[in-house]
């Protein structure tokens, strides 16, 4: 609820999507756009119908009831018989030509949004991994259900019965200007007028809005937080600190809903006012040209109808003009997105168990922030390298690099080339090349279902080949402790599992996929020793003739390695084998004596 | 967003919302006045237009005084802008009030909850209480009350009015209404209904998106993006079902009015027509009933708004009052200068959790005098964490078995147990606040000299030097997220920060790496004229090994106790606890 107010800043915004950005989304609704024609046609009838049904009223008071005397009474009981059936057809018609529009421009916004989604979401998938390091997740997800939301709103709730009033509007003082032009003319006043106060509204009340929205947000996230953190407060006593704390956001939530209300109680009985004050000119002008035989009676009566046909749409010009800045707003940010630049492949396919070699290869985010300087090193098939390392020297932007989520880029000046089997990565077919590997993250995402489904994904495997996975990673112990075994639900608000558990499961998933090459995070957090002891067994079965990088944080592990690669900011200061690294005495040896040192001290 | 498919409106939530009104009963007072009178004026005006309607037809009026009616008009018109200005201010005003004094409220219940009762509110119906609820209240306060008040008097008062004008015409033009207020009551459950399955299924396309992005690195590297976009497709599909379902009704609500309220002018214009010629009847009648009529198609269409929002608004003051009316209890305050140093003495604890077999503690003892340092280490399930439970009163605590200079904890209310320790727990919680901030809920008088030792001692000052507004960081949402160690150093720092005479730390130090571990131990150690005493839990051997006393736990019994060089010399779960962590070596962590 409150993610949909998570952005709207609306300062600056133009006040209407482009013409451009209209263009460039109104085919998304397909098939449906020919709704839009049919149903702005359905308006326009719309509109002449509720101009003329006034017209009956005074073609009743101005004949029938006029001529009473001159007309005989059973035919006047016909007129008025044929007027009110006519009134009343009228209706029934206007309700279903109303009805109609309705759905079809509802019809129409929706498929359009639905496109506009899939093709949002679907694009997300195309984007560049990097793209996601820079953009809170938050955000994006608003990107593809919120924002697009605001464009349904606009096409179905401003833009169409907009037009819809604008033409009644019209038609309405089209009518009032041919019967009694002064009149009319005098009530044509009423428009400017109105419209100042809607653009006054609007830009007292935005801000006051927009402080409104924070501010419920953060008292919101406030007592959210005090109930998540009860023991804390309690264990420390916090109560008053909190309480006087909260006190002044309240009070400042309060005092905004206050000037607020100031606003909101002169703009709304503004309009009441404005419309007792064109019924009172009515009647008085009106009355005079009835005196002075210009106007007729009917005509009076049926122009007090009009007049209170002519204020809802102004009333509700405010609110519609939020939406449509919402949905300019919006229509650019979604455009924005689906314009960005996809990720680049190659279309070689990759050969299989080949070499892969990254010569000085330089990266960086920033060019004033170097984060691999001049790297060279290969892994042959079936080699096992090891990345040894501080936090920040480097080891997952290799990772990155080599599960092509990072690209070098020659025009942001990264220098040097990863090459597999001699092929430029450039060149490779980015999905095939994926599915040579599998990578291993230090902390399994678990998505919200089974853990069938977590450890195959979307990949239609074979029951054999997710309960040979299973068994191989040791996962099957885990799985007799969950309640539906195979089927039980993990993930957010599902059964929680431990990181070490975790880890066993990615390596379950790395076995079902069967890759080539393996990428693997190693766990840092704790881990009971009976867990740690199953894992070494699965990465033994895991390296097995398999081409592997691993981040290493155990020695256990490091030795394991053909190569180790000991990197310090961003370079490689060390390599070799964990003996001739222990031989050279450098930081790989300081490093590793540190360590044991720790533990003789236990 | 969530709501009871027909929300019944329960007597007692009704009540309750008129005893919030009537706290501010002078407001409340004042509005209706406020209300009554734009009503009267806006009852006029049809009643004008009969009046000048007839005179004009009968040319009895001059010019001058058609417009000094018209002027009258225009001073109604102000007289009823003021009033509409009032009750807006007062109802409105009062309703903010009211909103403001629940969610504050709110927040002193929750802070008086009992911990079990804590953990068993999901935090996502907490929260809607705040978001949803509360304003939900003000709705029905602010529009739900008055606008029935509005329709009631409107109603009555125009009925009335066209009464006296003609009684059969009234019975014809009202036919319609009966038959429009029922359908719109009913039209207003199902569009709420269909709105609630349309808002439920966007829930679920938003959490799928939001899943999805979470997982994206997986999903791309293990080349998943098409099974992806077709579950979302799926998910996408069905949202456009329940939202198209939803319009269809909600689409034909503005038609359908306008069908209706025009349908009692077709049978004006048959019926009262006739009556004009019958000569019972005048044409400003005729006029004045179509003013009337006008008036009545509001109220009706709001029948089924306001009875919606008032449901919702007694509904919510029920959730709300499960929480408001708890007695809960008592808070924590502390004397300000702290208490003096003390002497912690269990003696014989056994403690089972309610409901449980099996006791989770049985027949400890120890003592923790002032200055001292009492090491407990043992495997999961060794009673550790409910130890911590107990002496910070979450738990309740035995008769006759945890004294504090000899005075008997348990006969000791949760507040005055609660100020002699200070918690450190493994995943400790901090609010989405400046650093400083978090600090000083430990202590809110604290001087920026004791924050800083405070700093000092956790060994957080470093982090600090790197964090642009040092102390004034702000963490959480709109801040920088702290790393997990960095979270344990804070909250050991809040901890240090308050005024106790025993430190708790529950493996405060898991996510510290070794060598800061160290450093903040031996700072532990060398407190110097700190006379606290300290309480140390570890998985780690290595953050007990300088205690006075270790206790060696297993399966909630104290299985062992001594230094560490008494312990280590003999055999026990305490050398084989050496011996593995020995083997660990081979694991041991390289940076």
């Amino acid at each position: 609820m409150s993610e949909h107010n998570l952005d709207d800043d609306t300062d600056g915004a133009p006040t209407f999507p482009s013409g451009l950005a209209l263009r460039r989304l109104l085919p998304l609704a397909g098939g449906t756009l020919s709704y839009l024609p049919i149903a702005f046609l359905l308006l326009a009838l719309l509109a002449g119908i509720q101009v003329w049904l006034p017209q009956l009223v005074k073609a009743a008071i101005d004949g029938p009831l006029a001529g009473i005397g001159t007309v005989s009474s059973a035919e006047a009981l016909d007129q008025l018989q044929a007027l009110s059936n006519l009134f009343l057809g009228l209706l029934v018609f206007g309700f279903i030509v109303d009805y109609a529009a309705a759905l079809l421009l509802h019809r129409f916004g929706q498929t359009l949004v639905l496109n506009l989604r899939l093709a949002l979401f679907s694009k997300l998938h195309r984007l560049p991994v990097a793209y996601f390091d820079k953009n809170a997740a938050g955000r994006v997800v608003s990107r593809v259900v919120n924002d697009s939301n605001a464009l349904s709103e606009m096409f179905s709730s401003v833009l169409a019965p907009g037009l819809g009033d604008l033409l009644l509007l019209t038609a309405i003082f089209a009518t009032l200007l041919t019967t009694d032009p002064q009149l009319g003319l005098t009530l044509l006043w009423f428009l400017p007028a109105l419209l100042g106060l809607v653009a006054w509204f609007r830009k007292a009340s935005s801000p006051l809005y927009k402080v409104q929205r924070r501010l419920l947000a953060i008292i919101n996230g406030f007592l959210g937080e005090v109930l998540e953190g009860l023991s804390t407060v309690k264990s420390f006593g916090g109560a008053n600190f909190l309480r006087t704390r909260f006190d002044k956001l309240n009070r400042e939530c309060y005092d905004n809903e206050v000037a607020l209300i100031h606003k909101i109680s002169i703009f709304r009985p503004m309009f009441y006012v404005a419309q007792t004050l064109a019924t009172g000119i009515l009647l008085t002008l009106g009355g005079i040209g009835v005196l002075q035989g210009k106007m007729s009676l009917g005509t009076l009566v049926s122009s007090l109808l009009y007049v209170r046909l002519l204020f809802s749409p102004l009333e509700e010009l405010a609110e519609r003009y939020n939406i449509l800045l919402r949905a300019s707003v919006a229509s650019g940010r979604v455009l924005e997105l689906l314009d960005l630049r996809e990720e680049p492949t190659g279309k070689t396919e990759p050969a299989h168990r080949q070499t892969i070699e990254f010569e000085h290869v330089s990266y960086h985010y920033s060019p004033d922030k170097p984060v691999l300087k001049d790297v060279s090193f290969s892994i042959g098939p079936g080699e096992t390298v090891a990345l040894v390392g501080p936090t920040g020297s480097g080891k997952s932007t290799i990772i990155s690099l080599l599960l092509g989520f990072y690209q070098l880029d020659p025009q942001l000046k990264h220098q040097g080339e990863i090459r597999y089997a001699g092929v430029p990565f450039e060149q490779l077919d980015l999905n095939l090349w994926r599915r040579r590997m599998a990578f291993v993250s230090q902390d399994l995402f678990l998505f919200k279902a089974s853990v069938a489904m977590n450890i195959g994904l979307y990949e239609s495997f074979e029951d054999d080949r997710i309960q040979a996975a299973v068994e191989g990673s040791g996962v099957s112990k885990l799985l007799s402790e969950l309640p539906e075994g195979l089927s039980t639900v993990v993930g957010e608000k599902g059964h929680t599992l431990s990181t070490g558990q975790r880890q066993l499961l990615s390596f379950a998933r790395a076995l079902a996929f069967d890759p080539e090459f393996l990428i693997l995070d190693e766990a840092t957090a704790n881990i009971d020793s009976e867990t740690e002891a199953q894992l070494e067994q699965v990465l033994d079965r895991l390296l097995e003739g398999r081409q592997a990088v691993i981040v290493a944080h155990r020695l256990a592990t490091v030795r394991r390695a053909n190569t180790i690669l000991v990197l310090s900011e961003g370079q490689i200061v060390e390599r070799g084998s964990h003996d001739s690294l222990m031989a050279l005495g450098g930081l790989y040896s300081e490093m590793v004596r540190k360590a044991e040192s720790l533990h003789r001290d236990r | 967003m969530k709501e009871e498919n027909s929300p019944q409106t329960s007597a007692r939530g009704l009540r309750r919302l008129l005893q919030l009104l009537a706290v501010y009963r002078w407001h409340t007072l004042g509005g209706l006045l406020g209300v009554v009178i734009t009503d009267l004026v806006t009852l006029v005006v049809p009643w004008l237009t009969k009046l000048l309607v007839d005179r004009l037809e009968a040319r009895t009026i001059q010019e001058t005084e058609l417009l000094w009616w018209g002027a009258f008009i225009l001073f109604l018109g102000i007289l009823s802008f003021l009033a509409k200005k009032l009750w807006r201010h007062l109802i409105l005003g009062a309703s903010k009030r009211i909103e403001a004094d629940l969610r504050r409220q709110l927040l002193d219940k929750t802070m008086a909850m009992t911990s079990i009762r804590a953990r068993s509110t999901e935090n996502g119906k907490f929260l809607s209480l705040a978001s949803n609820d509360i304003p939900a209240v003000g709705q029905a306060l602010a529009f739900g009350i008055i606008a029935l008040f509005d329709a009631v008097f409107i109603t009555t008062v125009a009925t009335g009015m066209m009464f006296k004008l003609s009684v059969v015409l009234t019975g014809w033009a009202l036919l319609p209404f009966p038959i429009l207020a029922l359908v719109m009551a009913v039209a207003m459950r199902l569009i709420y209904r269909r709105w609630d399955s349309a808002q439920s299924s966007l829930e679920i396309l938003t959490e799928k998106t939001r899943e999805s992005l979470a997982g994206i690195r997986t999903l791309r590297s293990y080349v998943q993006s098409r099974g992806d976009i077709v579950s979302f497709s799926e998910k996408n599909h069905h949202y456009l079902e329940q939202m198209i379902s939803y319009v269809k009704v909600d689409a034909s609500f503005n038609p359908f009015i306008l069908l209706l309220a025009g349908s009692s002018t077709a049978v004006l214009l048959k019926v009262g027509g006739a009556l004009v010629v019958e000569g019972k009847l005048t044409v400003g009648d005729l006029a004045a009933f179509i003013g009337y009529l006008g008036l009545l198609t509001w109220p009706m269409i709001a029948a089924g708004w306001m009875l919606v929002l008032l449901q919702r608004g007694s509904a919510s003051i029920d959730r709300l009052d499960e929480i408001l009316t708890h007695e809960g209890e008592p808070e924590l305050e502390l004397p300000e200068t702290g208490l003096p140093a003390c002497l912690l003495e269990v003696k014989n604890l056994t403690f089972s959790y309610p409901g449980a077999a099996k006791p989770s503690l049985v027949d400890w003892s120890f003592a923790c005098r002032p200055g001292q340092t009492i090491g407990i280490v043992g495997p999961v399930g060794s009673g550790k964490s409910t130890l911590v439970r107990l002496l910070l009163a979450l738990e309740t605590i035995p008769a006759q078995s945890v004294f504090i200079d000899g005075q008997d904890l348990s006969s000791l209310d949760h507040r005055t147990i609660r100020q002699f320790f200070s918690p450190v727990l493994q995943e400790p919680f901090l609010f989405s606040d400046s650093i400083a901030n978090n600090l000083r809920l430990a202590h809110a008088q604290a001087t920026d000299q004791q924050l800083g030792e405070a700093v000092v001692a956790a060994d957080l000052a470093e982090d600090l030097a790197l964090f642009p507004k040092g102390l004034k960081t702000e963490l959480g949402e709109r801040g920088i997220s702290l790393s997990g160690g960095q979270r344990q150093r804070a909250a050991l720092a809040r901890a240090w920060l308050k005024p106790s005479p025993i430190l708790l730390l529950d493996d405060t130090l898991s996510a510290v790496d070794t060598l800061t571990e160290q450093r903040i131990l031996s700072r532990l150690r060398d407190r110097g004229e700190d006379r606290r005493g300290l309480i140390l839990i570890s998985h780690r051997l290595s953050a007990v090994m300088t205690a006075d006393e270790i206790l060696v736990t297993r399966a909630g019994k104290i299985v062992d106790r001594g230094t560490h060089r008494e312990l280590a010399g003999r055999a026990g779960l305490y050398q084989e606890l050496l011996r593995r962590q020995a083997q660990e070596d081979e694991e041991s962590e390289l940076v």
